[in-house]
């Protein structure tokens, strides 16, 4: 950090290849859209850049680049208006995940079931109101602690963590509805 | 039970799907190069907007401070000639008292042709102007005379008198 504020753009390229991966996937949890996502997490990073003097250190680097990426992609969201298109419309055209999820999953009609459930979870995922939607999908990447996510939120770390729980039963409930389990 | 374990297993591999990705290989260098674009362009701007600054001040001192520099017409007509007395001063009191001085209703002191120039920007400094005015109440009829300036051309105004009641 020290020789990152110091104007040394190189130490800064180790920041990247370090927090790439968590950053991008951040904002591929607000987006849903892989090219979007790319496009956020370079913005993230120029900004965290530009912005590295304002950092107090009352948070991780980590942290602090994250909620910057958060704040892009909902930003970016809102005026390209992706939350409909990307998760409203899914009815109409067919994701990428599925098939995705086909290719990798063990046997073929364990791959379509996981297929199908998986488009069943993108849009009822879809349908969650956003202070739920937003840390499910945080937290269903796997990148972040709950402490990490409270403070990209703006949220109590335990109320993060009721959010999470409320929007798997509301999830788990529908799928029941649809014939998935007996949950 | 151990169902209710998988369908949670399921759906938690369907969440982490949806979310999953890895980020591109040449993240770092998009980065990089979007940063040193970033970094050329705020050392740029502001030097060429400074150069900009300086060179609009010098092209405007040297036009202004140029010697052949054309005189900047006036828009003000009056500003370029000496103020001319729009109203008449009070005629002396002989003017008013004696009427016989005051030429008859209706003569025209001046000719028009002297008068109406095509420009106002070239009247000279206006004379005098002769003693005008409005004479007093004389058997209750009111005479009003011309006002007449050298140069310009003002009708007079002929008011019949009042019938007395």
């Amino acid at each position: 950090m020290g020789r990152v504020c110091g104007g040394e753009t190189e130490a800064f390229g180790e920041l990247v290849d370090r927090h790439g991966a968590a950053v991008y996937r951040t904002a591929l949890a607000a987006l849903g859209s892989t090219h979007d996502a790319e496009d956020v997490a370079q913005e993230a990073f120029v900004t965290a850049f530009r912005k590295i003097r304002s950092f107090r250190g009352e948070a991780s680097f980590r942290t602090w680049l994250l909620t910057i990426a958060w704040r892009r992609a909902l930003g970016r969201r809102r005026r390209l208006g992706l939350l409909r298109r990307r998760f409203v419309d899914l009815d109409a055209t067919p994701s990428g995940l599925e098939s995705r999820v086909a290719s990798t999953a063990h046997g073929q009609e364990a791959g379509l079931i996981q297929a199908e459930l998986a488009g069943h979870v993108r849009r009822l995922v879809a349908k969650l109101p956003a202070k739920l939607r937003h840390p499910l999908l945080l937290a269903a990447s796997g990148d972040h602690s709950y402490e990490e996510m409270a403070r990209m939120l703006g949220v109590p770390a335990g109320t993060l963590k009721w959010r999470v729980a409320e929007a798997r039963r509301q999830l788990r409930e529908r799928l029941v509805g649809l014939g998935y389990g007996d949950a | 039970m151990p169902d209710r374990k998988n369908d949670e297993e399921r759906l938690d591999r369907a969440l982490r799907d949806l979310v999953a990705g890895e980020a591109p290989a040449d993240l770092r260098r998009r980065v990089m190069a979007r940063i040193s674009l970033v970094s050329q362009r705020s050392r740029v701007v502001p030097r060429l907007a400074w150069a900009a600054g300086l060179a609009g001040a010098i092209v405007a001192f040297v036009f202004l401070a140029r010697p052949d520099r054309p005189a900047r017409p006036s828009r003000h007509v009056v500003s370029a000639t000496p103020s001319a007395p729009v109203v008449a001063p009070s005629p002396p009191q002989e003017a008013i008292a004696s009427p016989a001085a005051a030429p008859p209703r209706g003569s025209r002191a001046t000719s028009r042709s002297a008068a109406a120039p095509e420009s106002l920007s070239f009247v000279a400094a206006l004379p005098t102007p002769e003693p005008v005015g409005a004479a007093p109440l004389r058997n209750d009829e009111l005479v009003i005379r011309r006002i007449v300036v050298p140069g310009l051309d003002v009708r007079g105004l002929d008011i019949e008198p009042l019938e007395p009641s």
